[in-house]
């Protein structure tokens, strides 16, 4: 497609690839070890570890938690979120650089910091509600992801369509939903579904904040490691990794060059 | 939506006293203009000059600071643009990439209301005025240039608006085509019978396009006039110099008599007979376009609106040929159409240019 790529480049871009992707396929290898305990290279083939764990009730329940967890927290994210992307591109606020960068430094400072901050504030405000904890945890961390993408789809709006719109007789509500609607659409979902894997794969937020009752999939995977060590651990990491790929490709099928115009 | 019933066409657009300061910048100021019902007006101008501000705020995109819009007899200000009824063509055609070309031209229709069966006889009806018939299922991005301007002239039209905006509607354009589509434009306001404000940095444009002409210079209006007076006769040095005249001497007024009135400038005196009656002594511009001189090879007998100097460079530009004449007073350009070139003019050889007294156009500054 690109011959005039120099090979260098190219080289690069592989290498790249290569270093981010061997780490994600030794679990996806180990999983399918016909083995009691996790062994790499993985020696015979067996589906018996993912049935393993997709019967289990622990995993289902957990498993059901976290995706009740990220749900709840990317709807919360893109309700802040959003209005805030388009307030931050469109008006010229005083302080504009404090807010995005207050919004975006979660990114910097190290999760763990920020969860056990939120524990200790949580614990000195007496707070046991331990579910709207997890939530505000996490939609700190997954605002940023939100604001970044929906933020980039409202700089690419093309202010003139909605001018154009207006004179031949849009009210705003009606730009809004028939002209900005269809241009940042793609940037909206991409940042839904960014949050919403962030949710679902974080740890060291729900490490400090979490509970008996509000257990989420990437706590219970740990547990399992300090329980035992077959290869059902790596089925459920093995899992995590399909999902997540399948939320990406979503996206990818469903904006595809919207989304590449986006991130260039 | 309250619905759009006003369908009456050709309405007056009056600005009084129309201005925009951002903080203490004026960026237009004092804007005093009517545009009759069904007239062709061009705001003419330098970028940065204000014309695409008055505009904007004519079309209600951007609000007054000061001074008024009166469309139809009625004060427009505080009415939003959506309800103001009017067409405008962008720039950059700001068509909708996700709908096709009819559901680019319906988007009026619809918002006014029409019954679905007859948004598409329109939309279809308007698409044949700007002869883009069998384009309607296409996307903006499947157009080229000039179809896309079109399409962007079919919707603007397409729900007879009171007045039609255009910002620098060819600018996008090649030559050969923006020729073509505006004389084709000329003819479509006309049979429409649109009241048409043009915004334009090209004096050409202007003139074809326009019945009257305003051109604006730092936010003001220097020179409002139909487009055959303001070619002839620019008010002020700058209208003379943005329509074309590039010959601007200073003169000194020393006398009238009947045969018109006689001015001194550097090295050369000048008569002019289409002056207005100026006070002996009073300092003045002359301006005279290239295609108003003559030029003759040799000497000539002094006498007015005759100066003979050396040829110090030429320019051939296809139709005409430009020859900048130095002169003991300073530097003259004359363009001859190519078509009467008899003998070129060889740099360094002692010619006489001259202009008649009709042509010599005396203006303020």
């Amino acid at each position: 497609m690109n011959d005039d790529i120099s090979p260098v480049l190219k080289i690069c871009v592989w290498v790249l690839l290569a270093l981010v992707v061997a780490p994600l396929v030794v679990p996806v290898l180990m999983s399918v070890s016909d083995t009691p305990f996790i062994t790499f290279p993985p020696q015979g083939f067996t589906t018996e570890w993912y049935g393993k764990v997709l019967t289990d009730a622990e995993a289902q329940g957990t498993f059901l938690f976290s995706l009740k967890l990220a749900g709840v927290v990317t709807l919360i994210s893109l309700i802040l979120g959003v209005p805030c992307a388009a307030g931050l591109v469109r008006y010229d606020l005083p302080g504009q650089g404090l807010i995005l960068g207050l919004i975006l430094s979660p990114l910097i400072v190290p999760l763990i910091v920020i969860g056990v901050a939120l524990l200790q504030t949580f614990a000195m405000l007496g707070s046991r509600a331990t579910f709207a904890q997890l939530v505000i945890g996490h939609t700190v961390v997954c605002l940023p992801y939100v604001i970044r993408t929906v933020s980039g789809s409202f700089v690419l709006v093309n202010r003139s369509l909605e001018d154009a719109a207006s004179v031949m007789g849009a009210s705003p509500l009606t730009v809004a939903r028939r002209v900005v609607w269809p241009q940042v659409r793609p940037g909206i979902c991409a940042g839904g579904i960014f949050a919403f894997i962030v949710s679902f794969d974080d740890y060291p937020i729900s490490m400090w904040l979490a509970d008996g009752r509000n257990f989420p999939v990437p706590l219970f995977l740990h547990s399992m490691i300090e329980r035992s060590f077959d290869p059902s651990i790596a089925a459920m990491a093995a899992l995590m990794i399909f999902f997540a790929l399948l939320l990406v490709l979503m996206i990818e099928k469903a904006f595809g060059i919207s989304l590449a115009r986006l991130i260039s | 939506m309250a619905p759009i019933t006003n369908q009456s066409r050709g309405a007056e657009v009056r600005l009084t006293g129309l201005g925009r300061s951002y903080g203490d910048n004026r960026v237009v100021q004092s804007v005093d203009l009517t545009i009759k019902g069904g007239e062709i007006l061009a705001l003419l101008g330098p970028s940065g000059c204000g014309k695409t501000t008055t505009l904007r705020m004519i079309a209600g995109l951007i609000e007054p600071t000061e001074g008024d819009v009166i469309i139809d007899g009625r004060s427009v200000i505080g009415l939003p643009v959506h309800k103001r009824n009017l067409g405008m063509l962008f720039q950059d055609y700001a068509l909708f990439p996700h709908l096709t070309v009819r559901e680019n031209v319906a988007f009026g229709l619809e918002m006014r209301g029409v019954p679905k069966a007859e948004i598409a006889a329109r939309a279809d009806e308007a698409l044949r005025k700007v002869r883009l018939a069998g384009f309607e299922a296409r996307m903006p991005a499947q157009l080229s240039g000039g179809q896309r301007q079109r399409t962007a002239l079919a919707r603007a039209i397409v729900y007879q608006p009171r007045v039609l905006l255009l910002d620098e509607p060819f600018g996008a354009l090649d030559r050969k085509l923006r020729e073509e589509m505006q004389v084709e434009l000329r003819a479509l306001c006309a049979e429409l019978g649109l009241t048409t404000i043009i915004v334009t940095h090209d004096q050409e444009e202007a003139l074809i396009l326009a019945d009257r002409v305003a051109v604006m210079e730092g936010g003001r209006l220097r020179q409002v006039a139909p487009a055959q007076e303001i070619y002839h006769r620019p008010a002020t040095q700058f209208v003379a110099d943005f329509m074309g005249v590039t010959n601007l001497l200073p003169v000194t007024v020393t006398g009238g008599s009947a045969e018109g009135l006689a001015l001194q400038a550097a090295g050369v005196i000048c008569l002019s007979t289409v002056a207005p009656d100026l006070p002996k002594g009073t300092k003045a511009t002359i301006a005279i376009r290239p295609e108003s001189i003559v030029m003759q090879m040799g000497e000539s007998m002094p006498q007015p609106n005759h100066v003979t100097g050396t040829v110090a460079r030429t320019a051939f530009r296809g139709q005409a040929l430009s020859v900048w004449l130095q002169h003991q007073g300073g530097e003259i350009v004359a363009a001859i159409p190519t078509g009467q070139l008899v003998e070129m003019p060889q740099i360094g050889t002692r010619w006489t240019a001259s202009w008649p007294a009709a042509r010599t156009l005396v203006v303020q500054g």
